[in-house]
């Protein structure tokens, strides 16, 4: 969330995370923002970080793969692999 | 990525020696048909740090190192650790370092291989508005540890040996000026953060200070402690209100915790800062010009010496650094002079951030240690140049530095290779072209952004930079001269020596840089009135082709009706009329205009 992924519109991704954890009664996931990790085409990124595994990140996010985010990888576990950047 | 595990084996100078390399290949082979193969990835990594302990490996999660790997301990890591998941204690070493924390976190990244992240540790990887994350990374350590146990001269001593020098550009010693405002005598001093950064394109001190505020305070706090000042004050841009809001958050957040304000930590040493925001100016970025501008004067560069180290803000002895260099303090304070000074060439030490923009795949944010190539840095991390198109040149140190041609790929990236090759290190601006890009054209926009930026208080810069443009417009219109060149030649070098601030000192840099590696695209501009990149709009004519469907867009979009034609036929461009503004070639949905 610097001023770079903000651009890219991170705010919105994080509103769609954080109306799905107050309204959505997504339990379990702690959200938090973090600053730029220089990816700056890629922007934005989400990272999903689960105690003992190697976390994940993807790139280009929008409104409608965050959705997908919460969907597929945080509620059924499921690793989106064509999203993921190395 | 999705693997149960990921093995980074490091592939600094120091593994590499010891064999670092052909251990990934015997992990590879004996990997090989085991249903384990599936399951872990194998990642090189930048200088781990460790290179006494080498060969490293480290295994994630868990971020357990393996210091000393020989191939026979590859079939119990293998078994022990991938397969029954318990780490195998014999080979375990235990390192705390403060740099590259996101190894720690994501174990691998293909991006970050040849990174080394010093200033940036911290960036991406913690909450920026969150004190605690700091702390969880071992914030602070270095404030607490230079309070208790060191005294302002070690601290000096520590900041001299580690050979640290000036991130804003310019290359000082930064111990050199810690001692040099210790000496200065008693009474009030100041520290002062720069962060008034406007190169156009470089985004290095709104990144750190976005990504990780706490860092830079707490490098000012122990350079107050050192030269025995009492007050800090960090010079940001209005322009960057996120940064300020971070930094505002930061400060306060260190007040409550105690790292700020009356006797820090309980050791009898009192500092605070505070925020001055600046104006946009350019040339505030020049220390005395900063100084002038806290002051509350207009912001105008004075002649030096003195320098700030002996007379400052309102007189008094100034320590001035950039944020990258106090950014990288803390990391100095707890991993060691000894060991920071491992790192990079001879005479550049550490690591340095850049901005990686323009014509290249991966834009973004770097730090890579000192001594890495231009090649790598574009190629290897950069990824390249977009659409196979070729590479053109390479501008480093922004509006002062200059263009390297492609001959230059393989200039190590330090503070004298760099001036050598013709360019300036700088703060960290590296903006890539490629062979649609006009040198004459680049050298022009660097030119009136700091022609715009003169204060205008000496003759050589406030009028030298006007004139040169001048002339670059000119050649750029197709209006050049015989002799321009040698005309901008006898300019920037009279303005280089002759100007009072560094602004005016480097102004012409571009310039002269592109005249010198690119002088047959000056002189094609300026005798065969052509523009090879086909940038520069008035030196190209304008034509429509066979592809034309006769829509008529280009007809209605001509500002001078230069385009005739009827519905449906083919269109014509009158090139006595055309004024080569380029409108109807962006208008086009067809592809059906042709620039040469």
């Amino acid at each position: 969330m610097a001023t770079c992924e903000i651009a890219a519109g991170s705010k919105d991704v994080m509103e769609v995370f954080r109306d799905a954890i107050t309204k959505g009664g997504l339990t379990d996931v702690y959200l938090s923002q973090k600053g730029c990790a220089g990816r700056c085409n890629l922007e934005p990124t989400v990272e999903v970080v689960e105690v003992g595994k190697n976390p994940i990140r993807y790139g280009k996010i929008n409104k409608e793969r965050a959705q997908e985010i919460i969907e597929r990888h945080l509620k059924k576990g499921e690793v989106i692999r064509e999203w993921i950047i190395d | 990525m999705v693997d149960e595990y990921v093995v980074t084996i490091c592939k600094g100078t120091g593994c590499i020696q010891k064999d670092s390399t052909r251990l990934l290949n015997v992990l590879k082979e004996q990997l090989r048909n085991d249903p384990l193969e599936q399951k872990v990835r194998l990642s090189l990594s930048g200088c781990l740090g460790m290179c006494d302990k080498g060969p490293i490996m480290v295994v994630n999660p868990g971020y357990t190192i393996y210091g000393g790997v020989t191939e026979e301990d590859i079939p119990e890591i293998i078994d022990q650790h991938l397969r029954k998941g318990q780490p195998i204690a014999r080979l375990a070493i235990q390192e705390d370092h403060l740099f590259n924390r996101f190894y720690r976190v994501f174990g691998d990244a293909k991006f970050f291989g040849r990174q080394m992240r010093i200033a940036l540790r911290n960036c991406g990887i913690i909450d920026p508005e969150s004190i605690d994350d700091y702390l969880s990374l071992r914030g602070y350590e270095a404030l607490a540890k230079v309070l208790t146990d060191m005294k302002p001269e070690e601290v000096i001593e520590q900041v001299k040996k580690s050979c640290l020098r000036g991130r804003g550009g310019a290359g000082f010693p930064t111990g050199t000026k810690w001692e040099f405002t210790a000496r200065a005598g008693e009474g009030d001093k100041y520290v002062i953060c720069n962060a008034d950064e406007g190169d156009p394109g470089a985004f290095m001190d709104r990144s750190a200070i976005e990504g990780d505020p706490h860092s830079v305070i707490e490098g000012m706090i122990v350079g107050g402690y050192a030269i025995g000042a009492k007050k800090g004050i960090v010079y940001i841009r209005a322009e960057y209100p996120l940064a300020i809001r971070r930094l505002e958050r930061a400060i306060a957040d260190a007040r409550q915790h105690g790292f700020l304000g009356e006797d820090i930590l309980y050791s009898g040493f009192s500092f605070d800062i505070e925020i001055r925001l600046g104006a946009g100016a350019f040339v505030c970025g020049e220390e005395t010009a900063l100084i002038h501008s806290i002051e509350g004067a207009r912001g105008m560069p004075r002649p030096r010496p003195p320098y700030p180290s002996v007379s400052g803000l309102f007189g008094r002895p100034t320590l001035i650094n950039n944020v990258e260099t106090w950014a990288n303090i803390p990391v100095i304070i707890m991993d060691g002079a000894d060991w920071f000074s491992t790192i990079g060439t001879e005479k550049s030490k550490g690591t340095k951030v850049f901005a990686l923009a323009g014509n290249v795949v991966n834009t973004g944010l770097i730090e890579v240690p000192m001594g890495t190539s231009l090649r790598e840095i574009i190629y290897d991390i950069g990824g390249g140049i977009p659409g196979g198109k070729a590479f053109k040149a390479v501008q480093t140190g922004g509006p002062s530095g200059g263009c390297l041609p492609a001959e230059f790929l393989d200039t190590p990236v330090d503070y004298e290779s760099l001036s050598q090759a013709g360019s300036i290190m700088g703060s960290g601006g590296m903006i890539v072209m490629d062979e649609d890009s006009c040198m004459v054209d680049i050298a022009k926009f660097f030119l009136e952004f700091t022609q715009n930026e003169s204060c205008g208080k000496c003759t050589p810069c406030r009028e030298g930079t006007k004139r040169m443009l001048e002339i670059l417009t000119r050649i750029t219109q197709g209006q050049g001269q015989q002799g321009d060149i040698e005309k901008l030649e006898r300019l920037g070098d009279m303005i280089k020596r002759a100007s009072l601030c560094g602004l005016g000192q480097s102004a012409p840099n571009p310039v002269l840089s592109t005249i010198k590696n690119f002088r047959e695209e000056y002189e094609e501009h300026i005798k065969q009135k052509k523009c090879r990149a086909r940038t520069c709009s008035n030196l190209l004519t304008y034509e429509i082709t066979d592809d034309c469907v006769g829509c008529g867009a280009c007809r209605k979009a001509c500002p001078v009706k230069a385009i005739k034609g009827t519905a449906k036929n083919k269109h014509i461009i009158d090139q006595e009329t055309c004024i080569r503004c380029g409108v109807c070639f962006t208008t086009c949905k067809f592809d059906a205009i042709v620039k040469s």
